[in-house]
């Protein structure tokens, strides 16, 4: 699990969450009370959810209205939600299979007619030197979207196969092969661009006189 | 653990730094309930989202019992609940005819019989007299033309649906400064009508700069002129309930709704064989003349 994982107290159905038990009492509070909860849990999580949501997407507008489409479908069964064992874990699964069925709608084009709020040049450091990371970083969004998915529930989420496996219903041994091929493809990435930049940094080695 | 899997998770961990902030996020979440009175707005400076937006989430809960014990179907309750909460008593008040309703989209409005539901469809066919936003009428159904049937079509003169009316030279006028085309009415199942079939009245107007296209057809055409020649172009203050089916689904179109002054309520709603998310009734209807400030309801089924 990865850091900032709420502690479970031990109880059954209860989670903590911004330092209070997200489900406590659930069924004698009043809507308020669990409307409260809701917010707490918002509050806490939203953050967290974002940053998910941009590892996978690699966009930010995307990724921010993914964190909120996941919200308000937690919001709409927040009873459920409040009474899973961790309401993160939840709402974490909300997020990702939103993701995945993205892809199954049909797509809308967009039309940029200005630069996109928190829009971050890409492309390599400052000094022009290449940029390890920023290849990487674009190298990931040419790979499927479940390979994507896959590596950024294992390095970035820090998640088992099983439990990989778990979240996308599928098999530990389907989540070992996605992972395998979205390495292999940022590999294979990562590796060409570095080597084309290397060519176009450094001098051409002087061709041999000899004869 | 290989170079490129220690690079990928510095990587991931580095840019997740560029992800958009939790209040960023929760700024722009649906206010899901009503503000609370003093609560600032969308057209006011915003403060600390943890000073709203959160507050605002917390009254949504609260609405869920406020509005269940009140909202259901709309067909059952009438679709002016929501202008109810806003008396017309502004001098600027958009005034339909004595027994008719104000629909329309964006700024325009036309006024249809106040009996008439919206959306009564099946294929894109209209089942009854209905005011009908981008029916689907792209899918095949063993459903022929209803020729008692009066419908006004409302859509967006990017639909497919308004490519008959936005290719034709149409004679145009100006009402309140803005440019409407209007088709003079003919009978349908004659060119260039042949695909209106069934003998039906045609008439449509078009509103290039509103972006919006309304066509009516019915067996008379005296409904389809006086519909059709009722627009008006809405005072400031009112506004129309754009149409999205998808309402519940898409935080960005809640969103939309705040921005043009539009508070919006959710209630949950179980119904057996409904997809959680899915939207099961709308007050006011889609369409539908509001004031500025004016609350919608949405029902909203949970999927339990």
């Amino acid at each position: 699990m990865a850091s900032g994982a709420p502690a479970n107290d031990g109880r059954p159905g209860c989670s903590k969450t911004g330092g209070s038990c997200i489900n406590e009492g659930v069924g004698t509070l009043s809507e308020q009370n669990r409307g409260a909860d809701f917010t707490r849990f918002a509050a806490s999580e939203a953050g967290r959810l974002a940053r998910l949501a941009y590892t996978l997407t690699g966009d930010y507008e995307a990724a921010r209205d993914l964190t909120q489409d996941a919200l308000v479908a937690v919001f709409g069964s927040w009873e459920r939600v409040a009474s899973a064992d961790s309401p993160v874990a939840y709402a974490r699964r909300v997020l990702i299979n939103r993701r995945l069925a993205d892809l199954r709608r049909p797509r809308v084009d967009e039309l940029l007619t200005a630069e996109p709020d928190g829009w971050v040049a890409a492309a390599g450091s400052e000094d022009g030197k290449y940029d390890e990371r920023e290849a990487v970083w674009q190298a990931l969004s040419n790979i499927t979207v479940r390979q994507r998915t896959v590596l950024v529930l294992r390095y970035y989420e820090d998640l088992s196969d099983s439990e990989i496996a778990d979240l996308l219903r599928c098999r530990q041994s389907t989540v070992r092969s996605l992972a395998a091929r979205g390495i292999a493809g940022l590999r294979s990435i990562v590796l060409g661009s570095a080597a084309v930049d290397r060519r176009e940094v450094e001098p051409p080695e002087p061709r041999s006189t000899k004869t | 653990m290989t170079d490129i899997e220690t690079l990928l998770r510095a990587t991931l961990r580095s840019h997740a730094d560029r992800a958009p902030t939790a209040d960023e996020v929760l700024r722009e979440l649906p206010d899901l309930g009503s503000l609370a009175p003093g609560e600032p707005r969308e057209d006011t400076p915003r403060r600390s989202v943890k000073r709203w937006a959160i507050p605002a989430l917390a009254a949504a809960a609260v609405a869920i019992v406020v509005v269940s014990a009140a909202v259901l179907l709309p067909d059952r309750n009438g679709e002016s609940r929501g202008v109810s909460n806003h008396p017309s008593t502004s001098p600027l008040a958009p005034q339909a005819p004595p027994g008719t309703r104000l629909v329309g989209m964006g700024r325009l409005a036309v006024a249809v019989p106040e009996g008439w539901s919206t959306n009564d469809e099946k294929c894109g066919i209209p089942l009854s007299n209905t005011v009908l936003f981008e029916a689907n009428g792209q899918r095949t159904c063993l459903i022929t033309l209803r020729p008692k049937v009066s419908a006004l079509h409302i859509v967006s003169t990017t639909s497919a649906f308004a490519r008959p009316w936005m290719n034709q030279d149409l004679p145009s006028s100006e009402v309140d400064g803005v440019t409407i085309e209007r088709s003079p009415t003919r009978t349908g199942g004659d060119p260039p009508l042949a695909h209106m079939g069934n003998g039906l009245a045609v008439g449509a107007l078009v509103a290039p700069s509103e972006g919006v296209v309304m066509w009516m057809t019915s067996p008379d055409p005296t409904v389809v002129d006086s519909v059709l020649d009722s627009v008006i172009v809405l005072p400031a203050g009112w506004v129309t309930i754009p149409f999205n089916p998808n309402l519940p689904l898409l935080p960005n179109e809640l969103v939309a709704l705040k921005r043009i002054g539009l508070n919006v309520e959710i209630t949950r709603r179980d119904l057996p064989g409904r997809s959680a998310g899915a939207l099961s009734g709308v007050t006011p209807a889609f369409g539908s003349v509001v004031p500025v400030g004016s609350t919608v309801h949405l029902v909203v089924d949970s999927g339990n």
